[in-house]
Formats: C-alpha cells, sequence, structure tokens
C-alpha cells in the first residue's frame, strides 16, 4: 500500500489522468458537436440572410446617391432641361452623360423627360415601361424599388429631376441581383444563393443547377441536387410577383467543415498525449529514474552491502544528491576495509604463534572440532603428531635465547617444507610444535619420519656456529570414540609416545596405541 | 606613377568644375526675380506665348497661372492676384474686360490696356449657316428667334450656351446683348469657357460666342460664323466694322518694379506681342513708340 506513494507512481497518474482528461474532452466533443454545430448552424443561417438583407438596403441606399449625384450635376440638368424645354436630339445629353458619369459602377441606366420620353437608354424598354407604369415622371420624391426585367432581378433608385423649380422628367439607375452579385455574396458569406420563382430556382450560385430545378422548403430545410440545405428567405422588397431569393447552408459542407475541426481536434489530442507522454517520459528519465536507482544504491548501503557507484556528470540536483553520496559510500567502504584488515590482523595475531608464525594452541582447540567432524564425515582418519627439541634447554643454555629462538625458526622451517598444504601446523609450547595431519597413524608416522630424517640431516646453522638439532615425535590417531572433544585425549595419547619416544633415546619417531586397544 | 597621379588629379578637378558649374547655377537661378501673374484664359495665352522673350529681355522668372483647368481662372483672380504684389513678392493680373471706375479706386488698382480682342460666335459643325447678320445674332441670343430656320438654317430649336461673366462690368458679351436680363432665359449657362465651346460642341443647335484666342481641340465640333458678312480680325475691330469684342489688360497694385514696368510696356507694344496680337487678330491698344 505504500508503494504508489512513489514519486514514480505519482508521475505516472499524473500523466495518465491529464491523457484521460484529453480522451475524455476529445469524446465528449465528438458527440456533442453534431448537435451543436447543427443548431448553431440554423442561428448562423438566419444571421447570415439578415446580414445580406442589410447588405442590399446599404447597395441600394448606394444606388440612391449615385443617381443623386447625377441629378445634382448641373450641366446634366441644364442640358435635360434644353433637350425637354426645346426639344432637341438628346445625343448631346447622352454624350454628357458617358463624359461624366459613365464611370459610375451601375448596371443600366434611363433618363425619361416628364412626357414618358426616352431621352437615354432607349434599350432598356422594360425598365422605361417600369418606370412609366409607376408613375415615376410626375416628379414624385425618390424610388427604390426591384424590378424583374431582360437583365433579371434588379435593384432600380429613381429620381425626378427638376430645373428651376420645372419637372423635368426621372432618372433612373439599377444595379443587377444577378449570377456575378450572387457569387459576390457568396463568397461574403460562405453559403448559396437561389434566386425562385414559382418554386423553381431561376438563378443559383451552385454549379450545374438546373434552371428547371424545384425548390421547395420546408421547416428552414430544402432538399437541391441531391443535397440538404438550412435555408432562410433573404426580403427584397414586398413584390409577391419578384423571383424570391434564399439563402442557404449546406449540411453537407457543415458536416465536411465539422469533420475537418473534429480532425483538427484529433490531431491536436494526439499531439497533447504524445506531448503528454513524452513530458512524462523525460521526467521518469530525468528524475525518477535517477531517483529510483539513488534509492536502490541506500537500500543496498542499508542492507550492508557498499557498492560502487559511478559519478554522474549531470549538474542537477540529482546528480549532486548521487556524487554525494557515492564519494560517502566510497568513504565507508574505505572505512570497512581498514576495519576488516584490523580484524584481520587480529585474528591472525590471535591464531598465530609470533615467532614462527605457526597457529598457535588456541587456535589449535577452535580447529579441531571442525576437522574431526569433518574427516568423521567423510569418514577419513586424522592423525596428530607431537614434536618436542631434544635438549633444547641446552642450547638456550650454552648459545643464548635469540639463537634458541633461531633454532625454533628452523624447525617451523623444516616443517613447512616436509608438510603438505592440506597439514596444520601449531607452536604449542615452548619448543613443542604439532601437526595435524589427515590420514592414520601410519601416514602421520611417515610425516613424522621425514620430518625427523630433514631435520637431522639438517643442522642449524648460522654465522658463529653450527648446532645439530633432534626432535621427538610422538604420533596419534584420532578416532570416533574421541568426539569433537577428545583434544585432550588425542593429545595425552600422543605425548605417551612422545615420552616413549625420548625415554628411547630421542630423535625417533612413537607412534601411540588408540586408546581403546591401550585399554 | 606620374600618370596615375595625374589621372587623379584631372579627376578631382573635374568633380570641382561640375560642383562649381552647379554652384554658380543654382546662385545664377536664385538671382533672377521672379515674377507671377494670373488671371483669365485669354491674356494668358497671348502671355504664354511671349513669355520666352519676356524672360530673356528682361531678366526675370515668369510663373504664369490661366488655363490650368477646364474652369480656368477669370478676371477676379486676376484682380486678387495684382493686389498681392509688394516688394519681394512682385504679382500682376490679366482680365478681358474693362474694370468699372469704382473698382479701380476702391482696390487701388492700375489698368495697363492691352489690346480688344473679337469675340467669335460659335456654332455647331453641322449647322449648315456660314453667317448670321448682326441683328439675327442679338435676336437669336435675345430669345426673339427661336429655330434656326428663321435665320436660314434648318428647322431645329436654337440652343444658346452662355458664359455670364463679370455682370458688373463693361464690354465683353455686353456688346451682343447690354444686359444679362434681356438674354433669352431657356439657355446653358456655364461656368468657363472650356464649357461654352464644349455645349456648342455637343448640340447641333448650339451657339455661343469665345474670345478669339481660345484654341479650339480638334475633337469638338465648333464652326465659326461671320456676323454680317464681316469677319472677327482686328482689322475689322479697328474700323468698326465687327462689332463683338472684349477687352484684355494687365493690372497692378501699388509700385511697380523696374522689370515688371519693363515687361508690361513690352507686352503692349513689343514686336513679339505684334506677332502674336496679328496670329490672333488682337488689336493693340498701345500704340508702338517711334
Amino acid at each position: 500500500m505504500s508503494a504508489p506513494r512513489t514519486y514514480r507512481f505519482r508521475l505516472v497518474l499524473y500523466i495518465s489522468v491529464l491523457l484521460l482528461f484529453l480522451v475524455a474532452a476529445l469524446v465528449l466533443s465528438y458527440h456533442s458537436s453534431n448537435n451543436l454545430v447543427l443548431k448553431e448552424a440554423e442561428n448562423n443561417a438566419a444571421r447570415l440572410a439578415q446580414q445580406i438583407e442589410g447588405q442590399i438596403k446599404i447597395e441600394a441606399r448606394d444606388l440612391v446617391e449615385r443617381a443623386k449625384m447625377v441629378r445634382d450635376n448641373t450641366g446634366f440638368t441644364s442640358y435635360l432641361y434644353i433637350a425637354v424645354s426645346l426639344g432637341t436630339d438628346s445625343g448631346a445629353l447622352r454624350d454628357l452623360y458617358q463624359r461624366q458619369f459613365g464611370w459610375l459602377q451601375i448596371d443600366r441606366s434611363v433618363v425619361l423627360s416628364r412626357s414618358g420620353k426616352v431621352l437615354i437608354g432607349a434599350q432598356h424598354a422594360d425598365l422605361s415601361k417600369a418606370l412609366i407604369a409607376r408613375g415615376l415622371m410626375a416628379g414624385a420624391g425618390e424610388h427604390q424599388f426591384y424590378h424583374e426585367g431582360q437583365h433579371g432581378l434588379e435593384m432600380v433608385a429613381a429620381l425626378p429631376i427638376n430645373y428651376r423649380s420645372e419637372s423635368l422628367g426621372v432618372i433612373a439607375i439599377t444595379k443587377t441581383l444577378g449570377a456575378a452579385w450572387m457569387h459576390v455574396v457568396r463568397q461574403m458569406s460562405g453559403g448559396q444563393l437561389f434566386l425562385v420563382k414559382d418554386g423553381q430556382i431561376v438563378l443559383s450560385t451552385i454549379a450545374g443547377t438546373r434552371g428547371d430545378q424545384t425548390f421547395v422548403s420546408s421547416n428552414d430545410r430544402a432538399d437541391i441536387n441531391g443535397e440538404s440545405y438550412l435555408v432562410r428567405r433573404v426580403v427584397i422588397g414586398d413584390d409577391p410577383r419578384l423571383p424570391q431569393l434564399w439563402f442557404g447552408l449546406s449540411q453537407q459542407e457543415l458536416t465536411a467543415h465539422l469533420n475537418e475541426q473534429r480532425n483538427r481536434l484529433l490531431a491536436l489530442v494526439l499531439a497533447g498525449c504524445l506531448g503528454g507522454l513524452m513530458i512524462g517520459f523525460l521526467m521518469l528519465r530525468n528524475f525518477s529514474a535517477p531517483l529510483g536507482r539513488l534509492m536502490k544504491l541506500i537500500e543496498e548501503v542499508g542492507a550492508g552491502r557498499l557498492p560502487e557507484i559511478r559519478r554522474v556528470h549531470s549538474h542537477d540536483e540529482i546528480g549532486y544528491l548521487t556524487n554525494r553520496f557515492s564519494e560517502m559510500v566510497t568513504s565507508l567502504r574505505e572505512h570497512q576495509d581498514e576495519v576488516k584488515r584490523t580484524q584481520e590482523l587480529l585474528q591472525h595475531e590471535a591464531t598465530t604463534d609470533s615467532l614462527t608464525g605457526l597457529y598457535n594452541r588456541r587456535y589449535l582447540y577452535n580447529l579441531f572440532p571442525k576437522l574431526w567432524s569433518e574427516a568423521m564425515r567423510s569418514n577419513k582418519s586424522l592423525a596428530l603428531i607431537i614434536i618436542d627439541i631434544d635438549h633444547f634447554k641446552k642450547i638456550n643454555d650454552r648459545y643464548g635465547h635469540p639463537t634458541g629462538d633461531s633454532v625454533l625458526l628452523h624447525l617451523a622451517i623444516v616443517l613447512r617444507a616436509n608438510c603438505r598444504e592440506s597439514d596444520f601446523l601449531f607452536r604449542i609450547g615452548g619448543e613443542e610444535f604439532l601437526i595435524l595431519t589427515s590420514g592414520d597413524k601410519e601416514g602421520g608416522t611417515q610425516v613424522a619420519e621425514k620430518i625427523r630424517g630433514t631435520l637431522e640431516r639438517e643442522p642449524y646453522s648460522d654465522a658463529e656456529c653450527i648446532i645439530p638439532v633432534t626432535a621427538s615425535f610422538g604420533v596419534a590417531q584420532a578416532d570416533a570414540g574421541d568426539g569433537t572433544g577428545g583434544l585432550e585425549q588425542l593429545m595425552q595419547r600422543a605425548d605417551q609416545a612422545l615420552y616413549v619416544a625420548k625415554k628411547g633415546g630421542r630423535n625417533r619417531v612413537v607412534a601411540s596405541y588408540p586408546q581403546r586397544e591401550s585399554a | 606613377m606620374n600618370n596615375h597621379r595625374l589621372c587623379w588629379l584631372s579627376r578631382i578637378a573635374g568633380v570641382w568644375l561640375v560642383f562649381g558649374w552647379a554652384i554658380a547655377g543654382a546662385a545664377e537661378t536664385a538671382s533672377v526675380p521672379t515674377i507671377t501673374g494670373a488671371g483669365e484664359a485669354f491674356t494668358w495665352v497671348l502671355l504664354d506665348e511671349i513669355r520666352p522673350k519676356l524672360e530673356r529681355d528682361h531678366g526675370l522668372r515668369l510663373s504664369l497661372y490661366g488655363k490650368d483647368s477646364m474652369l480656368g481662372h477669370g478676371c477676379s483672380v486676376g484682380i486678387k492676384k495684382a493686389r498681392e504684389n509688394h516688394a519681394g513678392n512682385e504679382t500682376f493680373g490679366f482680365v478681358c474686360c474693362p474694370l468699372t471706375k469704382e473698382e479701380v479706386d476702391k482696390e487701388g488698382l492700375t489698368v495697363h490696356p492691352v489690346a480688344l480682342e473679337p469675340l467669335i460666335i460659335i456654332v455647331n459643325k453641322s449647322n449648315p449657316l456660314r453667317d448670321i447678320p448682326i441683328e439675327k445674332v442679338r435676336a437669336i441670343f435675345r430669345g426673339e428667334i427661336r429655330n434656326w430656320k428663321e435665320v436660314g438654317g434648318e428647322d431645329r430649336p436654337i440652343v444658346i450656351v452662355l458664359r455670364p461673366h463679370c455682370p458688373q462690368r463693361p464690354g465683353h458679351w455686353k456688346t451682343i446683348v447690354p444686359t444679362l436680363e434681356q438674354f433669352r432665359k431657356d439657355r446653358i449657362e456655364v461656368k468657363a469657357e472650356a464649357e461654352v465651346v464644349q455645349g456648342v460642341s455637343d448640340f447641333a443647335e448650339g451657339i455661343g460666342n469665345i474670345g478669339s484666342t481660345w484654341v479650339f481641340e480638334p475633337s469638338q465640333h465648333i464652326k465659326v460664323v461671320t456676323v454680317s458678312g464681316v469677319t472677327p480680325t482686328a482689322e475689322n475691330l479697328r474700323n468698326k466694322s465687327y462689332p463683338f469684342y472684349q477687352e484684355q489688360s494687365i493690372v497692378t497694385h501699388g509700385e511697380l518694379s523696374v522689370p515688371l514696368a519693363n515687361m508690361i510696356r513690352e507686352v503692349q507694344s513689343g514686336e513679339d506681342f505684334r506677332a502674336v496680337a496679328k496670329k490672333y487678330e488682337l488689336l493693340p491698344l498701345v500704340p508702338t513708340p517711334p
């Protein structure tokens, strides 16, 4: 239960929560966006239709202003006055109009005299008729209306022209709400426009729409060319005979846009997930992993091990901590090595004779039970040899103790030279030595004899003297009856044999009889 | 080595020569007095033609404003410009009609008569008439004759194009009809001479008047008619057989500098002016000094 408290766990948890949140947001937006977009599209269609209506009103006002620009030109009115009052040819008026207003952004223009005579725009008979039908030559105020003529649906601005308080006629200029205008509005609004008359689409911004395509609107929706549209009517004038202008947003286009947005969102979420994972990976790599390694090292140190810690080259806090810890562990290890060496030295000194370097009596008592148990377990024999230098007191007395010590060393050298690696050599008293060797009494006797012979042949010598050195040997064999604590008995038997050897004239080897045998 | 040094010396000398020439030119330009004149278009035409000689002979630079736009500047601008004259900013004006005595006294102006200019009667080039008797001209402008057939032309209504400028001053269009009230009411009234010409060019039925120095554009459909068989020439003005004219004058204000006084004298009576006057059928008002 305490493991989840780790930094690594928290980090993984946070990143997982973040990813989960992003994925949940994505799923939620996927489920909610469809209805949301459609609802918003309906509002948008209504809003855009209103905007188009507003735009049309602005264009109508602009058209009226252009008509006023012509009407208020003194040259134009005086020419018109002459043409109307004197009945001159209207060519001069047309030339002046073309010269001064040819640049105006309008589609058609017509000037009628007060009697209905066409002075400018004779080719636009339909427009002239519409002006006459509306009785606009009588000098009434400004008129702005919609007209369906040979150029299709058009916006008309008609103004009376007066000169010196005298009515001269009317000027009308138009802007056609045709395909070009509809495409401009489409660019502005982003939707489609349909000009509908008697339930038939007469003009639309959709390429390939037939002129006789039926347009049926139901619940602000219409199917055109097999495609469903959210539609709103754009009100232009109140004449029911005029074509109706409809604005539509394609549901397929909306869905395509929605999917496009969704894909963008998905890409963003994926990028966010990847970013989160990357951040998590970097955090694990840069923080959690070094911390984990440090924790493991601390655990090892806590367990008593002092591992080798490589120095790290990063200059961050964790790098600093690791390096300081490494130095601390290195220092501990060096201290521990020193302690171990001291222990080993003490151990050595406690078990070894300082003069000869052979094991001492204390170590004999420690070692024997192990050797005996091992020999008994492996069904092998164990022989004990006690050695005593003959007349050692005389050597000491005659040559002095230093030479006596040298003689003892000489014997230790001879012992080492004639024993196996597996044999254990001890100095158990002043001039008494002991050998524990695997094997039976005969084997032990052979070893003892070998040593005795070597000692006899090789006297001790130094710069001042040559001292013949001999020793007596008592050999005994351990048996199962001795037990782990049977060293005293075994040594007693070997001592008895040694005694026999001494009694027998020294410089000889005597083996004891087994305890049971002797008993 | 010597050649290299010589080359560098020649370059430096060349640079100094150019620099010195530029400095000298600028100094010379700065020392030449500039006289500015503005006013109506007719006098501007003759002044502009003799300007090179005036500048050369009198050591001055002449800036003239009179035909920069279709609307032109007019006599009022000429009077205004004359009043701006003072030491260091010498100006003068030019007008196409004689100023009234009240106007001269009130403004402190001096009028320097230059020439009489015939007012020519223009009609549309499509009009078949070549001559109109003087009384019929006046009757047309008064509105007593309203159709060209009444003067031997086609059956078309007559369209009068008139620029009724300087109504308070004598001369000019008043030589045709003395007062504006006597002119026909249903006329085209314009604000610039160029519009008179354009109006007559636009209407096949048009008629108007303009000074003889006006230069017509080839695209304009204009024709000059004689009046009672008399052509609008300086000689016919002198012998008073041509009745319509206007008087071109230079107007100044205050003391005149010597170059300006000399220049005006040259304009009034110099040889170059005589040549230009002859070209435009102007009748000089100051006799050539002996």
